[in-house]
């Protein structure tokens, strides 16, 4: 069995793409509340708050929950480590958009890490 | 996946719900109407409790407008940085527009730079913040342009003339943009496809 080449790896917990969209989303503001996130992107409730789990669960983020007038009210924003594995994650797709678009070769694997970020694969 | 669009999500929802300034446009009215003939000729006792009750009414429209928006679409804290340019701009733009007020008392001109100032002001900040649409150069630039129009020198209390418009312009705009966001937010999901915590449709 071949080695994956690292060049081409990319973070699978992060890439799946509710995932992605949900870091994506925090990555540009300081923290937002389930129903924002649920409106932008599009995932149901279930599925939303599954992947908010396993997001925290890897501390990429931090949840906040307390109760207004007996309701449940969650809150997320990206930990340190959240925010450094999605905006390397960005960088290694448009690493590789670049490296595979139409028009030119790939180029050949140097065995190194895409801007020295372990990817989990 | 859009990246661009999905990082830029939170910062619109931040500056588009235009439904907030549908009471600031109120008051601007208010404030305009109430300062002009027949009411702007009572005394000052006579006019005042209308104005004072369009406060009331907006400070309620705020806050009905601010439970409808975290209700429906839910609540955003924007970064520290993005909190910090806004605040810094409204500060530079209440600068900017209490020039033109203070020109406009003073100097008897044709056009009123109380108007241009706060067109050309809101126009730069839905520029800063990337938000800029259609809508916003026909509304505040039409404003804009209208208020340099050398239609404004015989007016016997500009200020408060130009108030009418601007309240009317910042109704329309804030109309504008809760249609925008609306939209905007109906054509998600950004995520594609609606998938489990396994990567299962």
């Amino acid at each position: 069995m071949v080695d994956p080449d690292p060049d081409l790896s990319l973070d699978r917990l992060v890439h799946e793409p509710g995932r992605l969209a949900i870091l994506t989303v925090l990555s540009s503001i300081s923290s937002a509340d389930f129903t924002f996130l649920q409106q932008a992107t599009g995932l149901t409730k279930g599925n939303l708050s599954s992947h908010l789990t396993k997001l925290e669960e890897a501390e990429l983020l931090t949840i906040e929950k307390r109760f207004v007038r007996k309701k449940s009210h969650t809150t997320a924003s990206l930990t340190k480590v959240g925010r450094q594995r999605i905006e390397a994650h960005w960088r290694q797709l448009e690493r590789l958009r670049t490296q595979f678009s139409p028009g030119r070769r790939p180029a050949p694997s140097s065995g190194g890490r895409a801007n020295g970020q372990p990817p989990e694969t | 996946m859009d990246a661009r669009a999905l990082t830029a999500v939170g910062g619109r929802y931040y500056t588009l719900r235009g439904l907030l300034l549908l009471p600031t446009g109120l008051i601007f009215l208010a404030a305009g109407l109430f300062n002009m003939p027949p009411i702007g000729d009572e005394p000052v006792s006579g006019s005042a409790p209308w104005f004072v009750v369009a406060l009331g009414v907006a400070a309620v429209g705020y806050f009905a407008f601010n439970r409808y928006y975290v209700t429906k679409f839910g609540r955003v804290e924007p970064s520290r940085r993005t909190l910090v340019r806004i605040t810094i701009y409204t500060v530079l733009c209440a600068a900017v527009i209490s020039v033109g007020i203070t020109l406009d008392m003073q100097l008897d001109l044709p056009m009123s730079l109380f108007g241009a100032a706060y067109g050309a002001s809101l126009l730069v900040y839905y520029r800063m913040f990337d938000v800029l649409r259609p809508h916003h150069l026909a509304l505040l630039g039409g404003f804009t342009v209208l208020a340099l129009a050398p239609i404004w020198g015989g007016a016997h209390d500009k200020v408060s003339l130009m108030m009418i418009p601007m309240g009317l312009v910042t109704i329309a705009v804030g109309l504008c943009d809760h249609r925008d966001l609306v939209s905007s937010l109906r054509r998600a999901p950004f995520a594609g496809v609606d998938e489990d915590v396994h990567g299962r449709s």
